[in-house]
């Protein structure tokens, strides 16, 4: 219901957009000094994240040595937690929040339709592929993709090529009892699922294959930062899914972490980009998500947190993709978003209930 | 030096009542003990008095003045009243100055004033040498004198004590109650003293006031209080006591009394006539032995159950018609179990109460 | 003799009439204060149990949904016995150990004697979320420090030991918890032990009874209550815990109480109104919790309050048994404090997770970071401002709460302290909805003080239940015996039982610092950007996967502690080891 009046909007502004090319935002030279001036004058962010802080702490770096006199002020907020504290907030008329970095598109789009969020066009908005951005009210400025990450030391490099060949190759009876599984409901946890439950996928996959998973006595961790640092450690060989740029992080370090990306990958905007409507600094906040979705955005992105960016026409500097065992998604699974909203919790839940059999 | 009138004093917690219409007038310089069995209120009736509980009715005066009524009520501090506890209530944090001055400072009063009061306050207990000691460098007895020291010290129109001996050892006990009777004979300070030991009251007492359940039994000096109870309950209270149920025979310049089938006893006249139940009471020590009979009325034989050497006395059970008797012999004679001998108690020394 | 003339020349008229002292005032604005910063969360909390869910949150409308599926379904019942039996045994080991050890410091010649005291309390100085970070570095099946070194030391040998220990288990749990929770036995106990009045036990030895068995036909009886009330508590408090069953619990599947309030209260979808229906139920362990305590403290007291005359007990000769005694001792110590922390250490050294201990795996990059990062630095400044604030503040208002309800005996002052100990086991990932709801409205939101009233409601009853056993053992005729002296009521407050109450306080005011910088669950949702503090931080970097990070922040955290410790023991002039085993 919702979901539909949402895209009755959207089509409103994709067709006034369509209609009045010229009359779209496109940000000039004498635009941006304009702006930063106003947002000088403001002085300061408040930006609410999902994100790991410190690539996050990392980009506010950056940005603030383009535009000195601008303070930024992270919180760390995960998901449905900053969902909640945002709109109490919103709703009691205590506005704090400038940017929201918001995971899972369902939330997003939720505030984007009760008019909590800005209605802002970033100048590169054009680049920004259709996926990766709700109207002007929300953008992923990184995309989020499910990889099998797994400890050198443990897993073999014929076993990295099972394992990469199909999602099915974790079935092997060789790997009984030596990966980890998350059991946690989130965006991430749930991209896959919602993939081997797809009706396209049914025979493939469907109900069987995640019993067949589980059969494989996997190790269960809480959440996915666990997991990783236990992979990491080498107390299990691979974990059966995460999000790449958490292992980029890791493995910038200088972990012994390698990952494969069977096909196709879910790859989706988890992360959701937006500038608050009640933003108390709403010029800086404007600036800062502007800068955010730029090519330079984009760059310090990739280098700082790991993940690629939606930017079309943006290369991929990541210095992991130099690398020979990393290869580039061949071929990518789009999310269903209205499934996605029905399903996700009732899919998740028999996930967790195949994963309680494994014990 | 105040007088201190209690008037129809109640004191309830909920529904229980401690005290239950008290009247007591205390004179000027009197030393009154409030002697009886624990909960008796005794200790409840010193507390409204120094203003730690409000009462629940009736009121308290002191110099003339109403310090407590119902709901109205001068708080202890203002009463200027001293009080001895039963733990000494000695505050563990300071020295025996600063424990005796404490009040005194808080009257602000000039130095000099205070160090004066201090030495004398110290000097009456024996203490002068430990101004400056921690207190819980001193002995129970030490203890007990600073808390006096510092009742003293603050020169009240009253002074209350609350069992301030019970926690002694025996014979300390025993020299602190002289000493505490000729400290108060010699500053004449109103005194009311709670205990449950008759004996220390008899020491230290002006007059008694026996209390039980809440009420007054019997007031008056420790002789009267020993030698005419005015009640069973009194006579058991206080001292030793022979209590035998009769009823009265004849009356008129004696009463005679029947206490088994063929044995009677006579006692001075009063107020009762033939077939009158009564309780005869007489005193172990008001007992005569002797191995032949004895002259005079209320001789007769009995049989020595047993006897024992107490020092200044000998105890003695006798046993006549079926009842047994308890006797104190001064000085000490001792009689062999199983001895028939005469005895014999004194018209005068029997008391009789209506039953 | 001024004085006596003033009192003299005012007749009647120095009558008041109800009394209204000084202390009164004072504690009816504290005890407005405290019902209202304890309270109206709570209502709040309970509130948002009666709502419908939306995927996103709670919708406005009102249901009883929630409430019948958390008490009557049986998933959540499942969660509740399972959150209940854990707490039963890890009470059960808790208590053995720190009585144990209690009994070995009060009651024999151990050696080391009151030295141990800080041994056994020292895990206190650790949170029980970075000793789990330690434990899971320990104890991990495969790659534990102590299995890698035992296997190593094993392989010099020439055989294969495989894995000792292995955290990710149930028995993992149990252990944790017990360590952690030991010194609180510890505390509860060790003075009862050392107050008992050592004539009972001889009385029992002349009787015939060797000493084994007059300590378990005497001392434990006597002890029993003092012990079940310890237990009470440790129940309490380990029934709240939800980060250690919950983080190694997944691997052993199984799901307490408070780890569902936790996923139900951050985790898409949120079942909010399930969170608060499960801390109903919490709720109700402490009020019963709470009201069983009162009455065995009660008995406890009277117990204990016989003999202690002050004659100290002889200390019992443990003979051949005196080094096992300090070797386990020492043990405890070694387990739940040497250990961690060196764990954290090395671990807070290295850039990743590993037991491969290669030069290159080092860095003091965390350390740098920690110090130079501006957030940081404003984090600990705020820690250490709001454990102060919250150590003073809890201590004056919680003292002032059970001096009232012991001395004044009202229904008020009794109503006042029942609702100050409610919060104790209420989790805070609940409670702290309660408060941000509370505060959203007014300029507090958004500021670090919201977190100084979190912290003083969560704490609040630590305050009232310890201050009430140091008032327990004052004669109240000291009091007394002031106001005789012509001191007011308050002034025998300030003067006398305060300063009696020293140890009790510096007790207090240490505890609640330490529960304070401690606090995590509450802490997390009430934050704000401009407010941050340590556990906090400590959270986001190990959600952010940066474990060496949090390690080392815990180990600054652990730091701070232990230099607080120092600082008020110079500041109160009060041996706080000592203190503690007071209150």
């Amino acid at each position: 219901m919702r979901f539909k009046a949402l895209m009755a909007c959207l089509g409103a502004v994709a067709s006034a957009f369509a209609a009045g090319q010229a009359t779209g935002q496109t940000l000039s030279q004498a635009d941006e000094a304009k702006l930063y001036e106003a947002a000088r004058k403001e002085g300061q962010i408040v930006w609410y994240e999902a994100a790991p802080i410190e690539p996050m702490q990392e980009l506010v770096n950056r940005f603030s040595k383009k535009y000195p006199g601008i303070e930024v002020q992270l919180l760390r907020i995960t998901g449905p937690q900053q969902y909640q504290r945002f709109m109490q907030e919103t709703e009691a008329g205590q506005h704090i929040a400038d940017l929201l970095l918001l995971s899972d598109q369902p939330l997003t789009r939720d505030l984007a339709e009760r008019g909590h969020l800005a209605k802002w066009r970033v100048p590169t908005h054009d680049r920004v592929p259709e996926p990766f951005r709700i109207g002007e009210f929300a953008y992923a400025p990184y995309t989020t993709d499910i990889a099998i990450v797994y400890n050198t030391n443990k897993v073999s490099e014929e076993e990295a090529k099972i394992l990469a060949s199909s999602w099915k190759g974790v079935l092997d009876p060789r790997f009984k009892g030596r990966f980890a599984i998350v059991k946690r409901k989130c965006g991430s946890c749930y991209a896959p699922i919602h993939m081997f439950l797809d009706e396209k996928f049914k025979a493939e996959y469907g109900e069987p294959f995640l019993r067949a998973v589980a059969a494989q006595k996997p190790l269960i961790y809480s959440d996915n930062p666990i997991a990783l640092d236990r992979i990491v450690a080498g107390e299990r060989d691979f974990v059966f899914w995460l999000w790449e740029a958490i292992a980029v992080t890791k493995w910038q370090q200088g972990a012994p972490i390698r990952w494969v990306r069977p096909t196709p990958t879910p790859e989706w905007g988890n992360s959701w980009q937006a500038v608050s409507a009640h933003a108390p600094h709403p010029n800086a906040a404007r600036l800062m998500q502007n800068w955010l979705m730029s090519e330079e955005g984009a760059i310090a992105l990739q280098a700082a947190y790991g993940s690629s960016t939606v930017l079309t026409g943006v290369q991929d500097s990541r210095p992991v993709t130099k690398e020979p065992w990393h290869k580039p998604i061949a071929q990518r699974y789009d999310m269903d978003w209205d499934r996605w909203e029905k399903n996700y919790e009732s899919d998740m839940t028999l996930w967790q209930k195949i994963q309680d059999t494994s014990r | 030096m105040s007088r201190v009138q209690i008037k129809k004093l109640v004191k309830k917690y909920g529904a229980v009542t401690a005290v239950a219409g008290i009247d007591l007038d205390v004179a000027e310089g009197e030393f009154v003990v409030l002697l009886g069995p624990s909960g008796c209120g005794k200790t409840t009736t010193l507390r409204c008095i120094a203003g730690l509980e409000d009462v629940s009715g009736g009121s308290i005066e002191v110099g003339g003045h109403v310090v407590s009524e119902p709901d109205r009520s001068v708080p202890p501090e203002r009463r200027q009243i001293g009080m001895v506890f039963q733990s000494y209530a000695i505050w563990p944090h300071m020295t025996v100055a600063q424990n005796v001055t404490f009040g005194l400072k808080l009257q602000k009063l000039p130095a000099e004033v205070v160090s004066r009061r201090l030495r004398s306050a110290l000097e009456l207990v024996g203490l002068e040498d430990y101004a400056e000691r921690h207190v819980s460098q001193l002995s129970g007895g030490q203890q007990q004198r600073v808390a006096l020291a510092r009742a003293v010290a603050l020169e009240p129109k009253v002074l209350l004590f609350d069992e301030p001996l019970s926690n002694l050892d025996a014979k300390l006990r025993e020299r602190m109650r002289f000493e505490l009777r000729q400290l108060q004979q010699r500053l004449g300070i109103t005194s009311i003293y709670v205990t449950h030991d008759q004996q220390e009251a008899m020491v230290v007492a002006d007059r008694i006031v026996l209390m039980n359940k809440g009420e007054v039994e019997q007031i008056g000096p420790p002789v009267e209080l020993y030698k005419k109870p005015r009640s069973r309950f009194s006579a058991e209270f206080v001292g030793l006591t022979n209590i035998l149920g009769g009823r009265v025979l004849a009356s008129g310049g004696r009463t005679t009394v029947e206490i088994a089938p063929g044995w009677a006893l006579e006692a001075e006249a009063g107020e009762f006539r033939p077939g009158d139940a009564v309780d005869v009471i007489f005193r172990p020590e008001d007992i005569q032995t002797s191995l032949n009979p004895l002259a005079g009325p209320n001789g007769f034989p009995a049989r020595v159950k047993s006897s024992f050497f107490l020092g200044n006395v000998a105890d003695l059970t006798l046993e006549t018609h079926g009842i047994e008797l308890r006797g104190q012999l001064s000085p000490p004679q001792l009689w062999e179990s199983g001895r028939e001998i005469f005895a014999r108690v004194d018209p005068a020394a029997l008391v009789l109460l209506r039953r | 003799m001024m004085t006596q003339v003033a009192v003299e020349r005012r007749p009647a008229t120095g009558m008041t009439a109800p009394r209204i002292t000084g202390e009164t005032v004072l504690w009816l604005v504290l005890a407005v204060f405290i019902t209202v910063v304890t309270i109206v969360p709570l209502l709040y909390t309970i509130d948002s149990a009666f709502y419908q869910e939306t995927p996103f949150g709670l919708s406005p409308r009102r249901s009883l949904t929630a409430i019948v599926n958390v008490y009557t379904s049986a998933r959540y019942l499942s969660y509740l016995g399972a959150a209940l039996l854990l707490a039963g045994i890890v009470t059960t080991i808790a208590l053995a150990m720190g009585i144990l050890m209690a009994f070995l410091v009060a009651r024999t010649d151990i050696r080391g004697g009151r030295a141990l005291d800080i041994v056994i309390i020292m895990p206190l100085f650790l949170s029980p979320f970075t000793g789990l970070i330690a434990w899971i570095v320990l104890g991990s099946e495969n790659t534990g420090f102590v299995n890698a070194l035992l296997g190593a030391g094993a392989a010099r040998l020439g055989f294969d030991l495989g894995p000792v220990i292995n955290i990710w288990s149930y028995a993992g749990i149990v252990w944790v918890m017990s360590l952690f929770f030991t010194p609180f036995a510890y505390l509860f106990t060790v003075n009862n032990l050392r107050a008992m009045d050592s004539s009972l036990e001889e009385a029992a030895r002349m009787n015939g009874a060797t000493p084994l068995q007059a300590i378990m036909k005497v001392t434990v009886p006597i002890m029993t209550p003092a012990f079940f009330a310890a237990g009470l508590l440790i129940f309490v408090l380990s029934a709240e815990v939800y980060t250690i069953p919950g983080i190694i619990g997944s691997t052993t599947g199984f799901t307490t109480l408070p780890w569902q309030i936790y996923i139900d209260s951050t985790v898409a979808p949120l079942h909010r109104a399930h969170a608060a229906a499960a801390g109903t139920v919490m709720l109700w362990i402490t009020v019963g919790g709470v009201i069983i305590q009162r009455r065995i403290t009660r008995v406890a007291e009277r117990f204990v309050t016989v003999g202690g005359k002050g004659q100290r007990a002889k200390p019992i000769a443990l003979g051949r048994w005196r080094a096992p005694a300090l070797a386990f001792v020492l043990a405890y110590g070694f387990c739940a404090v040497l250990l961690p922390l060196v764990a954290l250490l090395v671990f807070s050294l290295m850039k990743y997770s590993s037991v491969s201990f290669s030069a290159d795996l080092f860095t003091t990059k965390h350390y740098v970071d920690l110090f130079s990062i501006g957030n940081t630095r404003l984090a600990l400044q705020n820690t250490l401002m709001l454990g102060l604030l919250s150590g003073a503040v809890c201590m004056v208002a919680g003292t002032l709460i059970s001096y009232m309800e012991m001395r004044r005996k009202t229904v008020l002052a009794s109503i006042v302290a029942f609702i100050g100990v409610l919060p104790v086991a209420v989790p805070g990932l609940v409670y702290g909805i309660g408060l941000l709801w509370t505060y959203l409205r007014t300029p507090i939101y958004g500021t670090v003080w919201i977190l100084l009233l979190a912290y003083i409601a969560k704490f609040i009853p630590y305050a009232i239940v310890v201050s009430r056993s140091g008032i327990l053992q004052i004669n109240r005729e000291l009091e007394e015996s002031a106001r005789m002296s012509g001191a007011s009521s308050l002034t025998a407050l300030r003067r006398i039982t305060m300063p009696i109450l020293k140890p009790t306080l510096a007790a207090i005011f240490f505890f609640v610092m330490l529960m304070s910088i401690k606090e995590l669950s509450a802490s997390v949702l009430l934050a704000s950007q401009r407010g941050p503090v340590l556990s906090v931080l400590t959270w986001s970097y190990m959600e952010s996967g940066n474990f060496q990070f949090a390690a080392a922040v815990g180990v600054v955290q652990s730091m701070i502690m232990v230099a607080l410790v120092v600082i008020t023991r110079l500041a109160f002039r009060v041996n706080l080891e000592k203190a503690l085993a007071k209150g």
